[in-house]
């Protein structure tokens, strides 16, 4: 069974994996999954630094590479190819991450994969549950909020995006403005748990309008507004900020992923329709609840990965390059990482376009 | 005894495959690229291992230019230093750029007392460290303003060796105008000189711990201002 080596590096978790296809089985098997995170480094930054990013990958990686192969109790001999996430992502990390991937593969003459990261995130259901083609991708993590439509392997339209902030940047910020740490999502859900949801009267970016794509920086304004004028904030207007905050994305999200769904119903001939979930957004229980209610609803069946394989991670990277060297698929050493990487290379660019091109 | 010599951390591309026992070079490549050293390295490397008939099988070890000198391109050839050692479980060395032209100065030249190096490092900063006659560091590399560079020269330095040299105003001569020595004097480096094969920056990451950021607070029994 081909055995593949994955590296991700694309933004602040320094990770690698060793995945191996199932025997008789369409699912994969995670023989070692190492995450080093990062946020220790960045924390007192608010947010991810890419020089601090950048560094810490070209400190750690080998380590991370060697825990990999002692988990897993394989050696070079076992490893059929290299996989390694070429974009999109913050470009130093990624130079670290293809740089030391490709000398392997050099070192070792296997063959080397870059692997869109936006992919990995894609075909992660297949590793963990064996989820044939065609199905749906909600992508929500704080780089990245995207819906797409995953017909085969390459094989994927772009539907909708954001058009400013990603969803876990939003709450990222949100996080900052209340003074709540980094990162936010997991503090933000805390806060509130404990709030009044409805004290505070926050917009719903895009809801309602027939574009399935995605709003956050116009809630972001409208609440650091809201705050400010309440002057200094008790814990109770933090909580209340919080509740109305999440209930907020978490209805112009629903209201954003029901277009999408019927959208797929009325172009898209699947007896079982699947809507799959990743990005570390995913793991925020209100917005898990009401997806899942919403699949229920539109008969989509709900697919979740484990959360260590929402968030960013290497067994998909190992996975996604996989797939396609099962397919024949390899690339050559000089390709060059890839900050800007759309999954859909016709995607038209929504948000930091210009003459680059859409970012992802 | 075989040893594979990387060095991206200035304009040049460049590896060498290097015998410390003979102090022969079997093979080198150095290509000027200025930009694209994570494209290239691969292509210089195998080039280097084809010309020299050897494997990856046959390496003993590495060495890699670890800095001062551009922060994406000293990464580009640690990570790839540390990815072909964790391939084929083996050593790596690091040296500097600044300790690879001192090698450089003194297998060219007559030195006839301490010298620097000093490099171009941007940002109006120049990186320097004073070497003896004898190629010994006398200092600790160090970056430090254009302008004020000279004032840091010591009164016995008798020769200005690097890219930055010519730039001072002294009376001094000065030899090898570059960012870094040779692949040759990289690799030859390595016998005097071994550090961790960890990046070298002499920079921060120029980034500042937000303040101000967040919204006053106060507690709950306050009443409001």
């Amino acid at each position: 069974m081909p055995t593949v080596l994955g590296i991700e590096t694309s933004c602040d978790e320094t990770a690698a994996a060793i995945v191996r296809a199932g025997a008789g089985d369409a699912r994969g098997e995670i023989l070692s999954n190492i995450i080093y995170s990062q946020f220790g480094e960045h924390a007192r930054y608010g947010g991810v630094v890419p020089e601090i990013a950048a560094r810490a990958h070209a400190d750690k990686l080998d380590r991370v590479i060697k825990a990999a192969l002692s988990e897993a109790g394989t050696d070079w001999d076992a490893i059929d190819a290299i996989a390694a996430t070429a974009g999109p992502g913050l470009i130093g990390g990624l130079i670290v991450g293809t740089m030391t991937g490709k000398a392997i593969a050099l070192a070792r003459g296997k063959p080397f994969l870059a692997v869109n990261h936006l992919e990995g995130h894609a075909l992660t259901p297949r590793l963990t549950d064996g989820q044939p083609f065609p199905y749906l991708l909600l992508l929500v993590s704080g780089g990245h909020t995207q819906m797409v439509l995953v017909r085969g392997l390459g094989d994927y339209e772009r539907w909708a995006t954001t058009i400013d902030d990603a969803l876990g940047e939003a709450f990222d910020k949100t996080a900052k403005l209340l003074d709540l740490g980094y990162p936010g999502g997991p503090a933000v859900e805390k806060m509130a748990s404990t709030g009044d949801p409805d004290r505070f009267a926050l917009p719903r970016p895009l809801k309602g309008e027939a574009r399935p794509d995605f709003s956050f920086s116009g809630l972001k304004t409208a609440l650091r507004k809201t705050a400010t004028d309440l002057g200094a904030l008790t814990d109770r207007d933090v909580a209340d900020l919080c509740a109305g905050f999440q209930k907020a994305v978490t209805e112009t999200l629903e209201d954003r992923v029901t277009r999408s769904l019927a959208r797929y119903r009325a172009e898209i001939t699947d007896i079982s329709p699947t809507l799959v979930v990743a990005g570390g957004v995913a793991a925020n229980k209100a917005i898990r609840a009401m997806l899942e209610r919403v699949c229920a609803e539109h008969g989509f069946a709900f697919l979740a990965p484990p959360m260590e394989l929402c968030s960013d991670n290497a067994a998909m990277i190992a996975w996604a390059g996989l797939e396609r060297f099962r397919r024949g698929e390899s690339d050559p050493l000089d390709i060059a990482p890839r900050p800007r990487w759309p999954l859909d290379g016709d995607s038209a660019p929504r948000i930091g376009s210009g003459r680059k091109g859409a970012k992802a | 005894m075989s040893v594979l010599v990387l060095d991206t951390a200035a304009r040049f591309c460049s590896a060498c495959l290097y015998d410390p026992a003979a102090d022969a070079i079997r093979a080198a490549r150095e290509e000027e690229i200025g930009r694209g050293h994570a494209e290239r390295l691969m292509g210089v490397v195998a080039d280097v291992m084809d010309e020299a008939g050897a494997g990856f099988g046959d390496l003993t070890g590495l060495t890699v230019t670890i800095g001062p000198g551009s922060f994406t391109g000293i990464r580009v050839g640690v990570a790839a230093a540390r990815g072909i050692a964790v391939a084929r479980n083996l050593p790596v060395t690091g040296v500097t750029t600044l300790e690879s032209l001192a090698v450089q100065a003194t297998n060219e030249t007559r030195v006839e007392g301490p010298f620097a190096v000093l490099i171009a490092g941007g940002r109006g900063q120049i990186f320097m460290q004073h070497f003896s006659a004898a190629g010994e560091a006398l200092d600790e590399a160090r970056a430090m303003a254009e302008d004020e560079a000279d004032k840091h020269l010591r009164p016995d330095c008798a020769l200005l060796v690097g890219d930055a040299a010519a730039g001072m105003e002294t009376d001094l001569p000065t030899t090898v105008d570059r960012p870094v020595g040779t692949i040759g004097a990289v690799a030859r480096a390595a016998r005097l000189f071994e550090h961790a094969p960890s990046p070298l920056y002499l920079r921060g990451a120029d980034a500042k711990p937000q303040t101000g950021f967040a919204l006053p607070r106060r507690s709950d029994g306050e009443d409001a201002a």
